[in-house]
């Protein structure tokens, strides 16, 4: 006799057990980084403890870590968009990069127009150029059979070559030695929220963009429909959905969000297109992404960690003298912890729920 | 362009391509296997580092690739215990190893830095070529075939041995029939896991050994981040290289002679946009994806998490 109220529990137990995970790869990996630290010869204790009071006690720090916090949640939301419907986009770092070039032209090519016109046309333009990106790899799968996971890395790294080459050669104004583009006009700029501080517009359109996202895939019908392609594009496809449109639309706002992470960093920080103008966030978003299990809630959370311990890092440097390549060390463990304990959590649901996650 | 430069050119082609081939066998390998292996760079930086590593302290570089190779072996170890066993992303880990690796090569670099065991000018032993007698002294040809490091000839040799392997040998097969249908392997008796296994290991230990070329043939020092990508080039590679063996081979001598025409071109003061060559590997591996260089078919159950049932 099948216990319904049982069941209940276990399925709560479950869910406690599921949300736990990451914090516990979190602690493990905040440990085995203090391991390492002490390597180095430093106390960890001292070393985090110096990593938090110095982030959460100077507000020019504090700020700091919006900078990364900004496009770490677009590039978080564009890989778990994709990847709910079902498209493994791993270049987002190249449709970050496309939707910056498009942006900055937006930028700089255009002026005299006010603000409230200014900066959502330079979003939508650093939108339309990443999602042209991922486009291009949504019709080599699509048409071409291309692969997209490879087809999305090959990609990512061309776009970056390519936007080193025409801010190089085309960019560049022509009395300057220094490879990178002229300022957009200060009417792009994003206003800042607090003065004298690095918390912009941008800050403000992340989290609404975790809103719209969460809304668009758990609570409209086009979103459940994209999930269901995801979960099982025949089963999708037998109940009469449009499995290419549907692959499309998650194609194209996907890049878009990358792009987008592009377009706030030109107008939020950067204000000039260079060469090395991303510091691996398309990579890191997917890292975020994946430690949220590409829940939009949980990206806030994650995004904001991983710009933590960026911020953190460079604080324990310059303070304690523990080598700036710990942040990354921390979030590789995770990232490796969270996908060995996929296992765990399908064996744990299996066991409580009877039946296979 | 006189001989003598066609030859250096043709030299540097073969050094700059040989890192490149290490690590894309040992990507085949595991591929062939029905497994993605998205940790080529972590395991080509961690070998670079491990490499240079051992040659410093003891000032050997035997000891360098042997530590290399132990490195990359963990590293394929990890990789097949969380793909394989755990049933984990194969993607998603290859993402997290390529942090873990850059990460930590980078935090013991700035430790050796810091601990003052390494300077700016620091150069380390490094395996010098082995001047093959009488044909090194050949003209042009000397230089082009007969005057490299015994890596680059144990790399060449690999490539013999892994395409006998795959194709004459029963473990071959075996390999093979993995990766095409894990099911019907297993069902003849075929031990999937185990398979898996050692090709991940197999597969860290090439990587880590072209890593280890960077570091103990050409630059002798290490700096962060060396690979510079030459992992993601190593996974175009072997698609370029049609999942087979030979042209594994092809694809690296074509990337890397394209690398070494943009050195050659700069030393003669020819300027033309780096980038341009530079994406060339990327573009040729999109128009192998779409099967402008013919059919390019990887093993059919390659990215399939296998459960034995």
């Amino acid at each position: 006799m099948f216990d319904f109220r049982s069941s209940i529990i276990n399925q709560k137990k479950y869910k406690v057990f599921y949300a736990i995970i990451p914090f516990l790869a979190l602690f493990i990996a905040l440990f085995i980084g203090g391991v390492l630290i002490f390597f180095a010869g430093i106390n960890p204790w001292k070393a985090y403890s110096y990593m938090l009071q110095s982030i959460f006690g100077n507000i020019r720090l504090f700020s700091e870590v919006f900078t990364h916090f900004v496009p770490l949640v677009f590039c978080a939301l564009s890989f778990a968009v994709a990847y709910k419907g079902g498209f493994f986009n791993v270049g987002g770092e190249g449709q970050l990069y496309f939707g910056a070039l498009t942006a900055t032209l937006a930028g700089v090519y255009i002026q005299g127009l006010p603000a409230f016109m200014h900066i959502p046309l330079v979003l939508l333009t650093g939108f339309i150029g990443g999602a042209f990106w991922c486009w291009i790899a949504g019709i080599l799968k699509i048409k071409l059979g291309a692969d997209e996971i490879l087809n999305t890395i090959m990609l990512s790294y061309l776009a970056i070559l390519l936007i080193n080459f025409i801010v190089m050669y085309f960019l560049k104004p022509a009395n300057s030695y220094i490879s990178q583009s002229e300022k957009i006009a200060k009417s792009a700029y994003f206003p800042k929220l607090i003065p004298h501080t690095q918390i912009n517009l941008g800050v403000i359109l992340s989290l609404l963009t975790v809103i719209i996202i969460y809304y668009f895939l758990y609570r409209s019908p086009y979103g459940y429909q994209i999930r269901a392609i995801g979960e099982n594009s025949d089963a999708a496809n037998y109940a009469g959905m449009n499995i290419l449109k549907g692959t499309m639309t998650v194609i194209i706002i996907s890049g878009g969000l990358a792009g987008l992470a592009g377009a706030s960093m030109l107008m939020g920080t950067q204000y000039r297109l260079t060469p090395a103008f991303s510091p691996g966030y398309g990579f890191e978003g997917i890292g975020a992404a994946v430690m949220a299990r590409n829940n939009p809630w949980g990206i806030i959370l994650t995004a904001f960690l991983f710009a933590l311990l960026r911020v953190g890092a460079g604080a324990m440097q310059r303070g304690v003298g523990v080598p700036l390549p710990i942040s990354w060390t921390i979030e590789g463990i995770i990232m490796i912890l969270i996908t060995g304990s996929e296992y765990l959590s399908n064996k744990f649901s299996t066991n409580l729920i009877g039946g296979r996650a | 362009m006189d001989l003598i430069t066609i030859a250096s050119w043709v030299s540097m082609s073969i050094r700059l391509s040989i890192p490149l081939l290490f690590a894309a066998l040992g990507g085949l390998i595991l591929f062939k296997t029905g497994v993605f292996n998205m940790g080529l760079e972590a395991m080509m930086l961690t070998g670079a580092f491990l490499g240079f590593y051992g040659v410093l302290i003891t000032g050997s570089p035997w000891v360098g690739l042997l530590l290399a190779i132990i490195g990359g072996a963990v590293l394929g170890l990890l990789l097949a215990y969380v793909t394989v066993s755990l049933g984990g992303n194969q993607l998603v880990i290859g993402l997290g190893m390529n942090f873990f690796a850059l990460g930590l090569t980078g935090f013991f670099y700035r430790m050796l830095c810091s601990a003052g065991l390494l300077t700016d000018t620091t150069k380390t032993a490094n395996f010098s070529s082995i001047h093959i007698p009488f044909f090194s002294k050949l003209p042009i040809l000397g230089e082009i075939f007969f005057d490299h490091n015994f890596l680059t000839y144990l790399a060449i040799l690999l490539v013999i041995f892994v395409s006998w392997f795959f194709y004459k040998t029963t473990y071959g097969l075996s390999l093979r029939s993995v990766g095409e249908s894990p099911e019907t392997a297993d069902t003849a008796g075929i031990n999937v896991y185990l398979i898996r296994y050692v090709a991940a290991i197999v597969s860290g230990i090439l990587a880590a050994t072209g890593g280890a070329f960077l570091t103990l043939t050409q630059v002798t020092r290490f700096s962060e981040n060396i690979t510079d990508g030459r992992g993601w080039i190593a996974l175009a590679v072997i698609i370029f290289g049609k999942y087979t063996p030979w042209g594994t081979l092809w694809a690296s001598l074509i990337f890397g002679a394209g690398f070494a025409l943009v050195l050659q071109l700069q030393v003669m003061g020819v300027k033309i946009p780096i980038q341009i060559v530079q994406m060339l590997p990327y573009i040729l591996t999109i128009a192998a994806l779409i099967g402008v260089v013919g059919k390019v078919r990887g093993p059919s159950a390659l990215g399939k998490h296998y459960v034995k049932n």
